[in-house]
């Protein structure tokens, strides 16, 4: 589906301007991701991480630069191409709000899958095998996402990012509203079914206890050539 | 699913979606029933008389010989002789002529004078009068009823009454000594002939103590013998020269008279549409607040690939559901309650107000709510369009 010798992420000379602002919030000159890594970033709060996420998922336009996605260079995309990329390639799961809360979690699901144009039959049989891996009893699916416990509501987000087996799994923060035993138990489902689906990762989070799990860890920081600024 | 995530979407607001439809609905509701009633008056008024080609009184304007044949209210200058009457009764394009003698009352409720001829002629909505009881009179104190009189003064076929000179309710000149008796009621109608009594024309002159052939007349109907004749036969009537007469054809006066009311009409049509209005101003005051609670839960059904247009379409298939859901409301409401309404309002006013809402008018005036609803959802689910996806997504930074 991609070209064999591009990688997951390429982004060149990039720079993100906030509309009206003359300050970028980043500038990145280089950095790869290869197909099947999984790329723990870490760095404070303000230091552009989210941004950094809206841009790789092509919610924000890059200011300058190239950002290159599954061999897809975004700024090629219009802004209606860009949302079907999204649905089709990449997978997105946040802090919080994953779901919408009076749908099932069944409809959620093949909510995704409708924008992705997945055959309702092969989407119900993903999501009862991603049910089963991701330790969620059958009969949740037909349960409105708002009466979950939060735990169930981040794993039902993971199926619902991987539902249409994208390439690039992109993470914000997703463990943060949850407890420590819970935590854990997400990681290692989602490590797992990644790793047996075989997509790349960008995975954001300043809780270190968790780089272990990852091949590769980064300080945005690092990347980043904008002075962090801590008045934000 | 589109249509599956705008219905549970309002179920999940249900307490907002239901008072915003309510408020829709009854807006709906009162421009409804203004232009219905409206209507309903200006047709109930408009078939008040049928079946007669030309009213022929004393000269004076078209409305005021209108007002007082038909209706029964304000006076005629002055009055047409026997003699007149005659000429046209037998003139050759006249088919019938019927007189009316005015000026007594019972009660408050107008006695006309007239001969039998009159029910065979006189017809209301293109239907001849109807008795529910008895039948037309035929003896000097024999007198006919409306529908309404005979109600709301508890009389029935058989019974007597008194008649007074005068159209004032109370009447100091009381024809004491002449009882009638009641041979006929008729059925209603929703027209002035519920509020009125028939008697002979003979028996108005014995009342006044004058001789029956030497009577004045009020004014008479006529018909005439071929429609063509009408233009003709009026022209000559206006230009008799024995007498100044003046000859109308009730539909055109009818129409003129109800133009009066027109700015009526108006008035409460605009009353009606500021109401609209205000519902509409509710609905997009509600849907803006809604956006900004809901701008998570938009800008997540964007994350996963919906395109702006999507967003739109949900919130625009919202309003459709609430805006379809008032119009029926209304409807449904207005249909009751005309239903339920309608035999109370003709016999105690002598309204007719039809219970069929189902025309095309309302259907067009629920469109237009429904179409405006539309528009006005557009600005809401404008600004989600614009909304800046990335902002209300990425708020942990």
């Amino acid at each position: 589906m991609q070209r064999h010798d591009s990688a997951a992420v390429a982004v060149d000379r990039l720079v993100v301007r906030y509309p009206n602002t003359q300050r970028p919030v980043l500038d990145i000159p280089h950095w790869q991701v290869e197909h099947g890594q999984h790329v723990f970033l870490y760095g404070p709060s303000g230091s552009g991480k989210s941004t950094l996420l809206s841009v790789l998922a092509g919610i924000l336009p890059a200011s300058e630069g190239e950002v290159t996605v599954l061999g897809q260079p975004l700024g090629e995309l219009s802004s209606r191409q860009c949302d079907r990329f999204r649905a089709r390639h990449i997978g997105m799961v946040f802090q919080q709000h994953n779901l919408i809360p009076y749908l099932s979690v069944r409809d959620n699901v093949l909510l995704a899958a409708q924008f992705a144009d997945q055959s309702r039959t092969e989407t119900l049989s993903m999501l009862t095998h991603l049910c089963e891996r991701m330790q969620l009893p059958a009969e949740l699916q037909e349960r409105p996402a708002m009466t979950l416990s939060v735990g169930q509501r981040q794993r039902v987000a993971i199926i619902r990012a991987l539902i249409n087996r994208p390439s690039l799994l992109i993470a914000d923060e997703p463990t943060s509203a949850l407890d420590e035993e819970n935590r854990e138990r997400f990681m290692g489902l989602l490590m797992e079914t990644l790793q047996q689906q075989g997509a790349s990762m960008v995975f954001v989070s300043h809780d270190h206890q968790l780089a272990g799990h990852f091949s590769q860890q980064l300080d945005l920081r690092t990347l980043n050539q904008v002075e962090y600024d801590h008045v934000d | 699913m589109l249509i599956k995530l705008a219905w549970q979407s309002l179920l999940y607001r249900w307490k907002t979606a239901l008072w915003t439809t309510l408020t829709l609905a009854i807006s709906a509701l009162v421009l409804l029933a203004v232009v219905h009633v409206s209507q309903q008056l200006k047709s109930s008024f408009e078939r008040s008389v049928s079946g007669v080609d030309l009213i022929v009184g004393p000269r004076t304007s078209d409305i005021n010989l209108l007002l007082a044949s038909v209706f029964h209210m304000g006076t005629l200058p002055t009055t047409v002789s026997s003699d007149s009457f005659s000429h046209w009764q037998q003139h050759k394009d006249v088919e019938w002529a019927v007189p009316l003698v005015v000026g007594d009352s019972f009660q408050g409720y107008p006695v006309v004078g007239t001969e039998a001829a009159f029910f065979s002629h006189y017809q209301v909505d293109k239907q001849p009068l109807d008795f529910q009881s008895g039948g037309i009179f035929t003896e000097h104190h024999d007198v006919v009823l409306g529908a309404l009189v005979a109600r709301q003064q508890k009389l029935s076929v058989g019974d007597t009454l008194h008649l007074s000179h005068g159209t004032a309710r109370v009447s100091f000149k009381q024809h004491g000594e002449h009882t009638f008796h009641v041979v006929g009621i008729l059925s209603p109608t929703g027209t002035p002939v519920d509020k009125s009594l028939w008697i002979d024309k003979g028996a108005v002159s014995e009342l006044h103590g004058s001789s029956a052939s030497e009577q004045a007349i009020n004014s008479f109907l006529l018909g005439v013998s071929s429609p063509f004749a009408v233009l003709r036969l009026q022209r000559a009537i206006n230009q008799f020269d024995q007498e100044p007469l003046s000859a109308i054809m009730p539909r055109l006066a009818m129409t003129s008279l109800w133009s009066l009311l027109d700015s009526v009409e108006v008035l409460l049509m605009v009353i009606g549409s500021l109401v609209l209005f205000a519902a509409l101003g509710g609905l997009c005051t509600q849907l803006l607040a809604s956006m900004a609670q809901r701008q998570r839960e938009l800008a997540m059904v964007r994350a996963i690939g919906a395109g702006p247009g999507f967003v739109v379409r949900l919130i625009l298939i919202e309003t459709l559901f609430m805006t379809l859901v008032a119009a029926m409301l209304a409807l449904l409401v207005l249909w009751l309650s005309a239903m339920l309404l309608q035999p109370w309002l003709l016999q105690t006013y002598g309204v007719m107000i039809s219970s069929n809402v189902f025309t095309t008018q309302s259907a067009g005036l629920l469109g237009l709510l429904v179409i405006s609803g539309q528009v006005v959802s557009l600005i809401p689910a404008l600004s989600s369009y614009r909304a800046t996806l990335q902002r209300a997504l990425m708020a942990s930074d």
